[in-house]
């Protein structure tokens, strides 16, 4: 939860794994690694800034725990893309455990036939994050971000900001209506307006 | 940069690039005729095969180095030109920090050149030969393949063996090829017309409440509608948005140092023009970290006609104030 | 350490570190003020800017028997040499 003067948007407490993932209530974790262990293969699938990496970070300890610690998890993201050669590598030292990849569709198309013919030579399951599904992948989890959630998860990066919890629950609703369902850019531009906010209120200077 | 000189610019890049397709043409038309097989008498292994063949190499290599050495040339001093080889973009550029002042990138490459005028000639991050380069190699790319083309449709023609849908084709794609061509004429037309900027300071690195003595030329033929200098220090981050990395910039402190109308840059003389740069006492050093930092830079903004607007920016460093010495006790 | 915060990725350096470990205080820590000293830097100095912040702090964590930690932080300025205290 943020504190002192720090803005309440600030990455350090909206990056993935800050505010633990948010399961509906008749779901949670055991029920989805329940879903992977029955297919070895399975995707969340989302659009950008609703949750999947967070859901990802939130898993772990669960993923550990099933996969008997044999978790490896891989980041892909649009710039430095990853070599296929890595991804073998990382096939080799899962052995029989777990993969997990965030952003599966950071992969080029014929990096993911032949990740997927190296997948099938061996005995690890696979875990994706991606924004489309793909035929071979079941989907073990569809992220969405309902109005509700949204204005709750911002209520609490509020709480102690009581000066700006007005302004900002009202300036929310609005950035979010332009933003659905990116949580995360609409955090983002949250993060401007509390800076003009405070800028403005106790004249906080550059310094 | 005066008429004859800019004249003499686009005439030299026009002469080259016809010699580099002229190069092309030959090249495409002696090995055709040496192995394809058509109603001439194919051309024999001897020495005319080798004289043509070395003299069509000769022709693209030599054309080719000479465009590629003029566009480097471009909106650059020799200084800045030996400078070329060695830098790259503002990260490489600026450095890694030293032992002295942690965070603080050091200023190596930025002093690396002497000034004129004053005592170091800073290095521009923005090289207007880029796009210049990018429209030669389109223009040359497509006309070469549709020189090699030209010569596949006329050997089909002669060889009673008409390749009528290249034929057709050929006509869009020398449509494209010609407009390539002009394309390429006008953004060195343009690039040569603007000129360089020249910046010039007497000390570096900078420090916070200090002021420094700078010199600003900038070349070409032109009336300059606008032109302004601007002390910019802006703050970046690196963030991670799910699977995109973004960065975000802000400028924190942007302070106008020159702002003139209606400057003309007269034949053959460049517009020059002293100033000072102060540094607010209370403002940040430039920082460094993986994922965050704080620049400092100068930038040259001008509007011109008839050329297009051009933008050039100069990093500069600006260390924390150094500790007063301790007193010697005796 | 310093560290930064702000809508970038976070980046810290620690500055000083020293490891207090049980065997030499065989009676406990509790209760006994513990001296540290260590010369700073002159850069990076705290900032807070815009997109970005420099927070120095002085960091405790403390290894507890059950495999529990305690993370104290206290925050500090680190101003400019020639700036006004």
């Amino acid at each position: 939860m943020p504190h002192g003067d720090s803005n309440p948007f600030c990455t350090r407490f909206i990056r993935p794994g800050a505010i633990p993932f948010r399961f509906p209530q008749d779901q949670n974790a055991d029920d989805l690694v329940q879903r992977l262990r029955a297919g070895l293969r399975g995707a969340i699938v989302g659009p950008h800034g609703t949750g999947k990496s967070t859901l990802i970070t939130t898993l772990m300890p669960t993923l550990r725990h099933a996969f008997g610690g044999r978790v490896l998890r891989q980041q892909c993201s649009s710039q430095g893309r990853i070599r296929l050669a890595e991804l073998h590598r990382m096939i080799a030292r899962a052995g029989d455990g777990l993969l997990v990849i965030d952003g599966f569709e950071q992969l080029s198309r014929p990096q993911r036939i032949l990740f997927r013919l190296a997948l099938a030579r061996s005995n690890c399951a696979l875990l994706v994050t991606t924004h489309q599904p793909y035929a071979w992948l079941p989907v073990v989890w569809r992220t969405e971000i309902e109005d509700r959630l949204a204005l709750g998860l911002t209520a609490e990066l509020l709480v102690g900001q009581a000066e700006y919890y007005q302004r900002g629950m009202k300036v929310f609703q609005r950035l979010w209506a332009q933003r659905r369902p990116n949580l995360r850019e609409t955090w983002f531009a949250m993060y401007d307006d509390y800076f003009t906010w405070s800028t403005v209120t106790h004249g906080q200077p550059i310094r | 940069m005066a008429a004859a000189t800019l004249a003499g610019t686009v005439g030299e890049a026009a002469f080259l690039a016809t010699l580099f397709l002229a190069g092309v043409l030959v090249l495409a038309l002696t090995v055709a005729q040496r192995f394809i097989p058509i109603a001439w008498t194919p051309l024999a292994t001897g020495l005319g095969f080798w004289l043509l063949l070395v003299l069509g190499v000769v022709m693209v290599v030599l054309s080719g180095t000479g465009l590629i050495l003029g566009i480097l040339r471009i909106g650059a001093s020799s200084e800045r030109r030996n400078a070329i080889a060695q830098r790259a973009e503002e990260l490489e550029l600026i450095g890694k920090s030293a032992a002295e002042f942690p965070s603080v990138p050091q200023d190596n490459r930025l002093t690396d050149s002497p000034g004129v005028k004053l005592r170091y000639r800073l290095p521009a991050t923005n090289w207007a030969g880029k796009r210049v380069a990018a429209a030669a190699a389109l223009a040359l790319m497509w006309n070469a393949v549709l020189l090699v083309l030209l010569v596949v449709v006329i050997t089909s023609f002669w060889s009673e063996r008409p390749r009528k849908v290249l034929l057709a084709l050929l006509f869009p794609m020398s449509g494209i090829g010609i407009w390539a061509l002009r394309h390429y004429i006008s953004c060195l037309r343009k690039t040569s017309g603007v000129g360089a900027t020249i910046l010039e300071i007497d000390q570096h690195p900078l420090r916070p409440g200090e002021t420094y003595d700078a010199y600003v030329v900038q070349l070409g033929k032109m009336q300059l509608q606008s032109l302004r200098v601007e002390l910019i220090c802006e703050e970046e981050s690196t963030f991670r948005q799910g699977t995109d990395l973004r960065i975000d910039r802000t400028p924190v402190i942007s302070e106008i140092l020159l702002d003139l109308h209606n400057v003309p840059i007269d034949l053959g003389r460049p517009w020059e023009q002293e100033f000072r740069i102060k540094i607010p006492s209370q403002a940040m050093h430039s920082f460094r970290s993986p994922h965050n930092a704080v620049h400092w830079k100068v930038v040259v903004r001008g509007e011109a006609d008839p050329w297009p607007s051009f933008c050039q920016s100069f990093p500069v460093i600006v260390q924390p104030k150094i500790p007063p010495p301790k007193r010697n006790p005796r | 350490m310093w560290f930064t915060e702000g809508k970038g990725d976070e980046d810290i350096h620690v500055h000083h570190f020293q490891r207090y470990s049980a065997s030499h205080y065989p009676e406990g820590l509790s209760g006994q003020p513990q001296f540290l000293r260590t010369q700073l830097p002159v850069s990076p100095i705290s900032y807070h800017g815009k997109l970005l912040r420099i927070c120095w702090c002085l960091r405790l964590r403390l290894f507890i028997e059950n495999g529990r930690e305690i993370v104290a932080q206290h925050p500090f300025v680190l101003l400019p040499s020639h700036a006004p205290r």
